[in-house]
């Protein structure tokens, strides 16, 4: 090859690669970290019992630890509908849920939501694919408005759209972007089962069915180690329309990663939530614009929440090590209220997955005070929830709980509560 | 902000997907027809050889007939451009010369490939030590490491043509790096373009042949 051969090359090169950069920065992907949409301008006590946006590094005053402080005076969590979602039909096992809200069509009933999980003749069974059924909007109030189950996705669908073999589907995670069009994040194996684990991006498509998009490209050495990357728990919105899609690592060791994802869904920075190797299933909650949890389930030892958090957007994020919640190696869901509350729904210790509670997180070192949403016999399991906010019309607002019931359904819960606000 | 450190320089351009789909399909064509290629030129009869990787390329053409490639890629998902790249390049020599030898990779870039393998596997473990929490895998995406790179390999090919060596595996990897450029294939990063688990092994081989020859010739005392 001579000088003028590499020359060229280098020109082709440079050219190419210019012409795709400045076509990202001409769709506007040139901040691949902006603000997280922040629950309101209500602090919440962090773990050291600072407020975000007035970080000290001093000691904290005792009077500030614990509670919001602009925490309303609420009385305990009510269930006023709950129910199970309903199955394709013939289908015994089901796992996994995931809530999303969709765009509403009816502005005066405007609650209008989705739910996908997978389903089949037993979990990491050949005939797994992603159910879905929505609750529309226009509902009259106390009516089970889910509509019958639809597959989304199968390992058929997957298979075709990719050009790629699959083996098996898991969970699945959705998300609706700026424009509102859906987007799955749905786990697919290859050889190898769970640890040859795949995060593939689907779409929904103008008629409402889904396509798969890609394989994300989360792991090097493409063929052997872009592989035991999962999804469990929803994106953490960015103010511009992106997310923060949370993930994880799974092969001997777990940890947490952290995917963005550009208004349009695109990937656009890849970063990792924890430098432990025994946290994962990240579920993150904004606290502020720059402030951020990531609760983690702890498959280590200590049997404690994993906590990381991020003060710089997610950036960075650091371990919190003084975490005293426990946590039976089981999934979290996590949410924050307009108010400023952190809600985390969860295994308790003690009952490990016979009992799920609904705790409300004032300060990661303390007790987080809680209800048991619901608990059954030894040998039930009510595990993996999701958890949605929704405004109600009186300007309160209500959760949306999903979970697995025994596996072999999708159970939900709509639960509400009355609110003061504390005069100081 | 000055352009040169604008974060789009950093965000991922990852391939379009809908190309995606003839990416995992052409590729193993390739590879297969290619490896059979090279089978041929040392195993009679080589006609049936030939002919076999002729078919292979052939059922291509067809959904049903490539369902191969997507059965492979269930395991290895798919190849880097420079293994595939090295594997053409083989068979063109084979063409033109029977009997001709694999295409030499100098140990230095070899080793290169060693270090960065290894680089990636502490990546995907988590392993990097607390002061030094590298995000290798996601440099992948960035153009700074591709231009950076870029710059090296071309240093290098204009060192070989100046000291009248052979420019070979710099212009393989030029071209690697112009098709990257071009498609983004395999998934937009960097690192998948230039390493599969296959050239990290082959890389291991050229050093480890290296060592034991400088061994060999090490005179005895």
């Amino acid at each position: 090859m001579n000088l003028r051969g590499i020359g060229l090359a280098l020109l082709l090169c440079v050219g190419a690669d210019a012409a795709w950069r400045w076509t990202a920065v001409a769709e506007g992907r040139n901040d691949p970290l902006p603000a997280f949409v922040a629950p309101s301008s209500a602090p919440v006590a962090s773990a050291n019992g600072s407020t975000p946006g007035l970080v000290s590094d001093g000691p904290t005053p005792a009077t500030d630890a614990g509670l919001p402080t602009r925490a309303p005076r609420c009385s305990e969590w009510r269930t006023v509908q709950q129910g199970r979602l309903p199955m394709p039909e013939g289908v015994p096992a089901a796992h996994a849920s995931t809530l999303v809200a969709l765009a509403p069509t009816d502005t005066r009933s405007p609650l209008a939501l989705a739910a996908f999980w997978f389903a089949g003749s037993r979990e990491s069974a050949p005939d797994v694919g992603i159910a879905t059924s929505r609750w529309p909007d226009a509902t009259p109030p106390g009516r089970d408005a889910w509509q019958p189950a639809q597959w989304a996705v199968t390992r058929d669908s997957l298979q075709r759209d990719l050009g790629v073999a699959v083996r098996r589907i898991g969970n699945p995670v959705a998300w609706r972007d700026a424009q509102g069009q859906l987007h799955l994040y749905v786990v697919a194996t290859g050889l190898g089962g769970w640890a040859a684990s795949r995060v593939v991006h689907v779409r929904e498509r103008a008629n409402g069915s889904f396509e798969a998009e890609r394989i994300l490209p989360l792991m090097p050495l493409v063929a052997w180690l872009n592989t035991s990357t999962l999804v469990r728990a929803v994106p953490q919105p960015r103010v511009d329309g992106g997310a923060l899609l949370p993930m994880y690592f799974e092969l001997g060791i777990k940890y947490g990663l952290a995917v963005e994802v550009g208004p349009r869904g695109e990937l656009r920075d890849l970063r990792r939530l924890t430098r432990r190797h025994d946290a994962l299933q990240p579920t993150v909650v904004a606290l502020s614009g720059e402030r951020a949890w990531a609760f983690m389930r702890d498959s280590g030892p200590t049997s404690r929440v994993a906590v990381s958090e991020t003060r710089d957007g997610g950036r960075h994020w650091q371990d919190q090590p003084e975490v005293a919640q426990g946590n039976p190696d089981s999934s979290l869901a996590a949410v924050a209220l307009p108010g400023g509350e952190v809600w985390v729904a969860h295994n308790p210790l003690d009952a490990r997955r016979r009992a799920l509670r609904l705790s409300r997180v004032d300060a990661l070192s303390g007790d987080w005070p809680g209800q048991t949403v619901v608990q059954g016999p030894p040998g039930s399991e009510f595990s993996y929830p999701s958890l949605l906010a929704w405004p109600t019309s009186d300007g309160g607002t209500e959760l949306w709980l999903s979970y697995t019931d025994q596996r072999e359904a999708i159970a939900y819960a709509r639960l509400q509560r009355r609110c003061e606000e504390r005069s100081r | 902000m000055s352009a040169w450190f604008n974060p789009a320089w950093h965000v991922p351009v990852l391939p379009s997907a809908a190309l995606l789909p003839l990416w995992v399909a052409l590729s193993w064509g390739l590879v297969g027809a290619t490896v059979l290629w090279i089978w041929a030129d040392r195993h009679r009869p080589a006609w049936w050889w030939r002919a076999l990787a002729a078919v292979l390329l052939l059922s291509l053409c067809l959904p049903a007939t490539r369902a191969w490639t997507a059965w492979l890629a269930l395991a290895l998902q798919s190849p880097s451009l420079l293994g595939l790249g090295w594997l053409l390049l083989w068979a063109r020599d084979v063409m033109r010369r029977p009997g001709a030898r694999a295409p030499q990779v100098p140990v230095a870039w070899a080793f290169a490939g060693v270090v960065l393998g290894w680089g990636l596997w502490l990546d995907t473990l988590n392993l990097w030590p607390a002061a030094l929490d590298v995000p290798l895998f996601a440099w992948g995406f960035s153009a700074v490491t591709f231009w950076a790179v870029l710059a090296a390999v071309a240093w290098m090919g204009v060192r070989a043509s100046r000291a009248g060596e052979s420019s070979r595996s710099a212009a393989l990897l030029l071209a690697v790096l112009a098709v990257f450029a071009l498609t983004r294939w395999p998934s937009g990063n960097l690192w998948d373009a230039c390493l599969d688990p296959w050239v990290w092994l082959g890389c291991h081989g050229v050093c480890v042949r290296a060592w034991l020859a400088r061994r060999t010739l090490r005179p005895q005392r």
